[in-house]
């Protein structure tokens, strides 16, 4: 490729690759195929080859895990666990956007909130959500709340960031020219800051979202595993783990990853919706 | 006609270029037959209005994309067309228009970059040029300093010095000086010819600002709305060294005159059929 | 090199920083002792309802630093440090892993199609599965209570510096790769000299995240199973009631957290000089 050019000739045409999207999509197809062999191989490797794999050996086939996710898919208590977990990232989120979306407006646009504020803010955030659940249950009325009251600190942060700065690099000149043409300051806020910033907003509450599922999972671990109200996806996890059943673990995890990454996806349709002048990446 | 001694190298020949692209709404093309030769050691300077194509036809040139059909050849090498990879090269370096310095190696280390990537020189071989090179240029004070240090027109001068330390054949600018106030943009103008009149490489300099391509160039090649062609092409016969009391001559104002026009009426055409400026 | 009346000396840029930095502290000071006054008068002078159950700041504070502590723990006795070492190890091992293993892969996903195409669907499809889902997993996985935990926190950790340090690479400003590309470079000059430096400020980025969240699983991991360590001070001081330890704990995990962050930020500082303007500013 590199080296003295000048005098060699005319370069020969390389054989043309079948790039593009089908090889993308063959690749990942392979890869997963694989992965899933490899898999089934390690969990039979006792039948088949008469050898235990350490560490790996426990997990189940992703035949065995198939099998479970077909028998829950027709269980009623399955999905009440879908839906009970829902309910409370839906309650923790909602509240986390009503209350960090403005915090973070008014952070971004009034200077002397930002530095009372601010630090604040910074001092307390490397504590993580979890720890704050015994806190939340000595302090709520009842266990429904403390759960939800952690969630909804996991996602206020980011929201309230990602609000923050996407507000902060709106174009000053887009917020003079309102004012120039008669906008009241509140008026500005709305109709100029927060479209601008919603950007920013969608991308933070998205993360903020896969946290909230992090913290969901962990909150119904651990006080419903102290016997407290239950349900839910972490609980139902639980769950099979006393009961060992290892399929209906793995069922457990699939389902909690699937959950989140459908919320994201949600989030990320819902904000295309609200800021419709973006450019289609 | 420009060059000195040992300018025999260079020559730029352009047939029958065409570049389309694959959108959703079907094939666009950005180059439409498009021909154009350069004398080694040229000044040639493209323009056109926004968005014609005349940075797609300069990136065929410099190897980052293929050609759909027709060829380009350097110093009869074809370097794009049928049957033949698309490959950047030391021998056609480009300077790009937001500047591409490394931000993480030092003016010097940025200078030397290409010879010892290329392994043609060793370490010590290299810095000594590159100071060399850097203190002909008037850069000697910039060497050490970092990109983020440096005002855009320093980054600009190293940029181009990076370039010539490796000997090319041709130098291909792509509106190198758009983002920078008049001013600058003068001390630029100047530097570049000086550097030109020291070793005679042929350059290939795309730009939409008239005044500068009359007073930089040899010869100007005024290109369509998309897909580009050339329209136009006037051959500048003001003496060099090029001095700035040129632009208040009557020659001069005559060539940006018949340039402009010649833009214009492209400048139309684009207008109305609704082109977005290519960023 | 000649410099200018204009130019700033060393020891102004210096003298500049530090007021900043002394500012900004005081702007923290401030924020803290809100939040401190807050709570006291909830607790102490109002003696809200909601809040009653809650320990008084006083007592938090007089435990904290007592040097006989009623449940045991303050900054005088041993085990208010074994607690604190025992978490920093896990972290700093976890991390430690969670950086070796990541970012070259992040590196070598960024830098070819190929390698990318074929792992980052199996990437993509584990990482929605939150770190706290595998905690049934690597109980049975792994053996003792040492090993699950960091295994968790090294699974936050990993998602968060792989991601980051792919981006990085992507978001690499194209002219730079084709300029390198028009001054010969081949692919191991590419990769060393251009790929490497031009993303370490996004890897750096991703570290700090990439701490951040491990400290988060951590925590976590040793609430729910763990016999050491932040985490398992702050549950146990719910579950035995000894209410204060409780925001010890808390207040320890954000010190120590923000200790680490800081870490990191100094050593990214050290490395990417250039980064530095002519103002000293950051880039």
């Amino acid at each position: 490729m590199s080296g003295a050019l000048s005098a060699m000739g005319p370069r020969r045409a390389r054989p043309a690759r079948r790039a593009g999207p089908s090889q993308a999509g063959r690749r990942a197809a392979t890869s997963i195929a694989v992965f899933l062999l490899l898999g089934e191989l390690i969990a039979r490797a006792p039948a088949l080859f008469g050898v235990e794999v350490p560490v790996l050996g426990v997990l189940p086939a992703p035949s065995g895990v198939v099998a479970e996710a077909l028998r829950e898919l027709s269980d009623p208590a399955y999905w009440q666990s879908w839906y009970l977990s829902f309910l409370r990232v839906a309650g923790g989120f909602l509240a986390a956007l009503a209350l960090g979306v403005p915090l973070g407006l008014l952070l971004a646009t009034r200077r002397s909130f930002r530095n009372v504020v601010f630090p604040v803010f910074e001092v307390l955030r490397p504590i993580p959500p979890i720890a704050w659940v015994p806190a939340a249950i000595i302090f709520w009325p009842t266990q429904e709340l403390s759960i939800i009251f952690v969630i909804f600190l996991g996602a206020f942060y980011t929201i309230t960031f990602s609000t923050y700065h996407g507000a902060r690099q709106v174009d000053p000149a887009l917020v003079q020219s309102a004012r120039s043409m008669g906008s009241g300051q509140w008026r500005v806020l709305w109709r100029v800051v927060l479209p601008a910033a919603m950007p920013g907003i969608v991308t933070g509450a998205a993360i903020g979202m896969g946290i909230t599922w992090e913290v969901v999972v962990a909150a119904e671990l651990i006080s419903g595993g102290s016997g407290g109200s239950g349900g839910g996806l972490g609980h139902f996890m639980w769950d099979a783990y006393l009961a060992n059943n290892h399929e209906r673990i793995v069922v457990a995890m699939i389902s909690i990853g699937l959950a989140g990454y459908l919320s994201s996806t949600l989030l990320r349709r819902a904000g295309r919706l609200l800021a419709p002048w973006q450019p289609l990446k | 006609m420009a060059g000195g001694a040992g300018a025999a190298r260079g020559r730029l020949v352009i047939e029958n270029a065409v570049k389309a692209y694959d959108t959703p709404a079907g094939p666009a093309l950005a180059v439409d037959n498009c021909s154009l030769s350069v004398e080694p050691g040229e000044i040639c300077m493209i323009v056109g209005p926004s968005g014609c194509g005349k940075t797609t036809l300069l990136n065929a040139v410099a190897g980052f994309h293929d050609l759909s059909s027709g060829r380009i050849a350097l110093d009869g090498v074809e370097i794009a067309g049928e049957g033949v990879q698309a490959e950047p090269g030391p021998d056609r370096v480009v300077v790009f228009q937001n500047g591409a310095l490394f931000p993480w190696m030092t003016a010097l280390d940025n200078v030397m970059f290409g010879p010892l990537a290329q392994g043609a020189l060793g370490p010590a071989q290299a810095r000594d040029k590159a100071r060399a090179m850097m203190a002909d240029a008037g850069l000697a004070d910039a060497q050490d300093m970092y990109p983020a240090q440096m005002s855009s027109g320093i980054r600009r001068r190293v940029e181009i010095v990076r370039a010539m330390m490796n000997d090319p054949a041709i130098l291909l600018l792509d509106e190198p000086y758009r983002a920078m106030d008049s001013l600058t943009r003068a001390m630029m103008h100047e530097a570049l010819l000086e550097m030109h009149a020291r070793r005679p490489v042929t350059i290939l300099f795309i730009t939409h600002d008239l005044e500068e391509a009359v007073f930089l160039g040899h010869r100007i090649v005024v290109m369509s709305a998309r897909p580009c062609r050339p329209t136009l092409e006037l051959d500048i016969d003001m003496p060099f060294p090029r001095k700035y009391a040129m632009t208040a001559g009557d020659a001069y104002r005559g060539y940006v005159q018949a340039a402009l026009e010649a833009v214009h009426v492209e400048a139309v055409k684009s207008f109305a059929a609704g082109e977005k400026e290519a960023a | 090199m000649a410099r200018d009346k204009g130019d700033p000396t060393a020891f102004g840029l210096a003298s500049a920083r530090l007021a900043g930095m002394l500012r900004s502290l005081g702007w923290v000071a401030a924020g803290l002792a809100l939040a401190l006054l807050f709570w006291f008068l909830t607790v102490d002078v109002m003696a809200l309802p909601r809040f009653r159950n809650l320990p008084r700041l006083a007592e938090v504070l007089s435990e904290w630093a007592s040097t006989q502590p009623v449940y045991g723990l303050s900054i005088h006795t041993r085990e208010y440090y074994e607690h604190i070492a025992h978490s920093l190890a896990r972290v700093l091992v976890a991390f430690g892993l969670a950086t070796l293993l990541g970012v070259p892969l992040g590196l070598a996903m960024g830098t070819s199609r190929r390698v990318r195409e074929y792992v980052f669907p199996l990437f993509e499809i584990l990482r929605p599965i939150p770190p706290l889902a595998w905690v049934p997993l690597a109980i049975l996985m792994f053996r003792g209570t040492e090993t699950p935990i960091v295994f968790l926190t090294f699974l936050a950790s990993f998602y968060a510096t792989t991601l980051n340090t792919m981006l990085g690479v992507q978001s690499i400003d194209a002219s730079l790769i084709r300029a390198a590309k028009c001054l010969g470079a081949g692919p191991w000059t590419m990769f060393r000299r251009i790929i490497l430096p031009g993303t370490l400020p996004a890897i750096f980025g991703g570290l700090q995240l990439s701490v951040g969240v491990a400290w988060f699983s951590l925590v976590a991991a040793e609430m729910v199973s763990g016999e050491y360590g932040l985490g398992y001070i702050i549950n146990t001081g719910y579950s035995m009631a000894t209410y204060p330890t409780i925001f010890i704990g808390m207040f320890t995990l954000g010190i120590v957290g923000f200790a680490t962050s800081a870490a990191i930020r100094g050593v990214e500082r050290a490395l990417t000089q250039w980064r530095r303007t002519s103002l000293g500013e950051q880039a």
